[in-house]
């Protein structure tokens, strides 16, 4: 099976540290790693490889200093790598990251499963892979916990959705955004992270995509502009309710405000 | 009496043990938060004639924070930078009050650091031990290699008659009461010199199935040992058996894949420019395969915030031998080693560690520094009657050190804990400065009565 998984590189948040006027986080000078939920989406691909055989190609869209983790995930294991790059594609929301994505996998052998990570830990918003399946017309199933080879061209996978759990087949090609909490990445050996430092990675510019237009890609292509992140105020009137005042009844007429917040 | 001392009543009462799992008593206890209330307490102490344990993060292992009556200055509150200065170099000075811990001076540095990263050499591997219990007894964590430089610039010392010392690097006397375990006084600021991260930083983690082959590794590893190996730590099968049952319960531990052996393993760490580092990790290969390990046996990553999770594998023993002694009944005190053998190998002491309380059928966990043979035994008793059988072991095994010329006390301190498991056999060197120090500074030995003499 050919699949290719789609990969970010952010910045390490564990160690950032928030901006106190405006909220948003101070990236620069932070160490950049492979977005951790894209770290458990390659391992749930590599996995399904070491499976049924085929290969696991990753792309990952951003400046050239992103190439270091497509090193990584073919320090992994990955088979090969693509690196998404141009100065026209800066400043992408969601929906134009997606469409980029969609115009750089159009020039690849197609693969058959598209694997996504639920969400970067920067941007948050976990909508590339649904905006992603849309734009190149394949089925999209979200929060993918196990995949397992089924007969013929088709893949049998188990999704979270809240607290419902969903089995279901779905037709190759598909995207899937992987969610399993309890996936370990793998953890490179030496040797695969040495020939990964010298891997060759692909290249994908604006003018290798079947669309040209500039104004599909980068600010100019994107339907949102985050205008600030900001922690929420805290709020100002709590309840606090001991134990044996905590009923159904008296949770839900204080979410209703059939009840007045006591002072505290 | 100044009202900032507080009797030591039951909402005091974790503040009488530290991580050797000894339990003490005090009468009273201060939380100071700067040099002025150190001096105001002191004083009040001194005119009641109050001996003063002093405290920091709680985390040594040898007691040396246990109160055995008196007061408890505990330190914990002065925990401010007061300074982060520059070199052209990109060394850092970084003056801090002595309550500062390694987590606190990491977010501190990291701050005004930019782009290029410090880190302090000798940090321990608990996050929460504080600066000052870190002089105090010149511990030393995975990063601090072989050479004896403490990266300790200077310090400001209260004695017990109220005299405020400024300690500095080649004065003589700062050398002297660095290690001397809190006798002389106070610390109430430490400067540490604090120096660039490599620009490339490799972790390496080599599983092994035997403990044979890994001592072939570890023998050709020091024999051609490459110049960017930064750090070389032994984790014994035991400690890898246990963090492998603790692993659904321990964060550290959750973010590793299953280890690919458990016969043992050896940790890393290659720092330098990445060219040199690429080569050097290309020797660790060859080393490794040539000992027998497959590929799959090899872990490695790069960058420092992979390198953390796979530090925490070697960083996790303090705790889940913790873990161990939180299970057994109250008042045995952990049983660690902090000895050298100079005139044996690796393989000589490890065996000895693996072997000796397995005769015994005591529990055991080894690890440690490799290169200069600085392993740590932490014994597991599973009730008093082996309590005591691992006691008779440790004093055996310190006759041996002993006789090799070796240290039988290092950086885990002498405490009030190896005071009494290892009465007679001390280190005399340490002992003597300790002795002469103290009779200088602080002579009617107000502070850490307990502790080291």
């Amino acid at each position: 099976m050919d699949i290719l998984v789609c990969v970010k590189q952010v910045p390490s948040v564990s160690e950032g540290r928030l901006d106190r006027k405006t909220g948003t986080l101070l990236r620069a000078d932070l160490p950049a790693v492979l977005n951790p939920y894209d770290g458990r989406a390659l391992e749930m691909a590599l996995r399904l490889r070491d499976q049924v055989g085929g290969t696991v190609r990753v792309l990952t869209m951003g400046p050239p200093s992103a190439v270091a983790v497509l090193r990584e995930a073919v320090a992994m294991g990955a088979d090969s790598a693509v690196l998404v790059s141009d100065a026209g594609f800066a400043g992408a929301d969601a929906m134009a990251t997606a469409y980029t994505l969609s115009q750089a996998i159009r020039t690849l052998p197609q693969p058959q499963l598209i694997v996504c990570g639920r969400q970067s830990t920067d941007g948050d918003t976990g909508q590339v892979s649904g905006a992603l399946a849309a734009f190149l017309n394949l089925p999209f199933a979200s929060g993918v916990d196990t995949v397992t080879p089924a007969e013929g061209d088709e893949l049998l996978l188990e999704q979270r959705m809240g607290r419902i759990r969903v089995t279901a087949r779905y037709p190759l090609p598909c995207v899937i955004s992987a969610e399993n909490e309890t996936v370990v990445p793998r953890i490179p050996s030496l040797r695969l992270r040495l020939s990964a430092a010298k891997a060759q990675v692909t290249q994908r510019k604006l003018e290798d995509f079947q669309d040209t237009d500039p104004s599909r890609y980068g600010t100019a292509g994107s339907a949102t502009r985050v205008v600030r992140t900001y922690r929420p105020p805290e709020t100002v009137g709590k309840a606090i309710l001991s134990e044996s005042e905590v009923t159904g009844q008296a949770l839900l007429d204080l979410i209703l405000g059939k009840e007045a917040l006591p002072n505290v | 009496m100044s009202n900032h001392i507080l009797p030591l009543d039951d909402a005091y009462t974790a503040y009488l043990r530290d991580e050797s799992r000894l339990t003490g008593k005090a009468q009273s206890i201060s939380f100071p938060t700067d040099e002025a209330s150190v001096l105001e307490q002191l004083e009040a102490l001194r005119q009641a004639g109050t001996p003063v344990t002093i405290q920091g993060g709680q985390t040594g292992i040898s007691g040396g924070a246990v109160a055995q009556g008196g007061h408890i200055l505990n330190l914990s509150r002065m925990n401010k930078v007061l300074d982060i200065s520059w070199d052209a170099d990109g060394t850092a000075l970084l003056r801090a009050q002595p309550g500062l811990t390694m987590m606190e001076m990491r977010q501190a540095a990291a701050a005004f650091s930019g782009r290029r990263r410090v880190f302090w050499p000798p940090e321990p591997t608990s996050l929460t031990a504080t600066v000052g219990g870190a002089a105090a007894t010149l511990a030393k964590g995975i990063l601090s290699g072989t050479g004896e430089e403490t990266y300790i610039q200077s310090l400001r010392l209260v004695t017990e008659d109220g005299a405020v010392r400024t300690l500095t690097q080649g004065d003589g006397l700062l050398e002297q009461v660095l290690g001397t375990e809190g006798l002389p006084g106070v610390f109430t600021e430490v400067t540490l010199r604090l120096i660039p991260e490599a620009a490339e930083i490799w972790g390496i983690c080599v599983f092994f199935e035997d403990f044979d082959p890994l001592c072939g590794f570890v023998d050709s590893l020091c024999q051609d040992k490459p110049q960017e190996l930064a750090v070389a730590e032994y984790m014994d099968a035991s400690l890898l058996k246990l963090a492998d049952s603790r692993r659904s319960t321990m964060v550290r531990l959750k973010a590793l894949p299953e280890f690919p052996a458990t016969g043992g393993a050896v940790y890393l760490e290659l720092h330098g420019d990445e060219a040199s580092v690429m080569a050097a990790a290309d020797k660790v290969l060859e080393l490794a395969i040539l000992s027998g390990c497959e590929d799959s046996q090899i872990w490695a990553v790069s960058g420092a915030s992979e390198v953390e999770r796979l530090r925490e594998l070697r960083i996790a023993a303090q705790e889940l031998v913790g873990m161990h002694y939180d299970g057994l009944e109250a008042g045995l005190p952990r049983l660690v080693t902090d000895m050298t053998f100079p005139q044996e190998s690796f393989r000589d002491t490890a065996a000895r560690y693996r072997d000796d309380p397995a005769e015994l059928d005591i529990g055991c966990c080894v690890y440690g520094h490799i290169l200069n043979n600085h392993l740590t035994a932490s014994l597991l008793p599973q009730d008093a009657a082996q309590h005591a059988w691992a006691v008779a072991m440790l004093r055996r095994w310190a006759g041996i050190s002993l006789s090799q010329g070796g240290q039988t006390a290092g950086s885990y301190g002498i405490g009030s804990l190896q005071r009494q498991l290892l009465e007679g056999l001390l280190p005399q060197e340490k002992l003597e400065r300790c002795r002469r120090v103290t009779q200088e500074l602080s002579p009617n030995r107000t502070f850490n009565r307990s502790a080291v003499l």
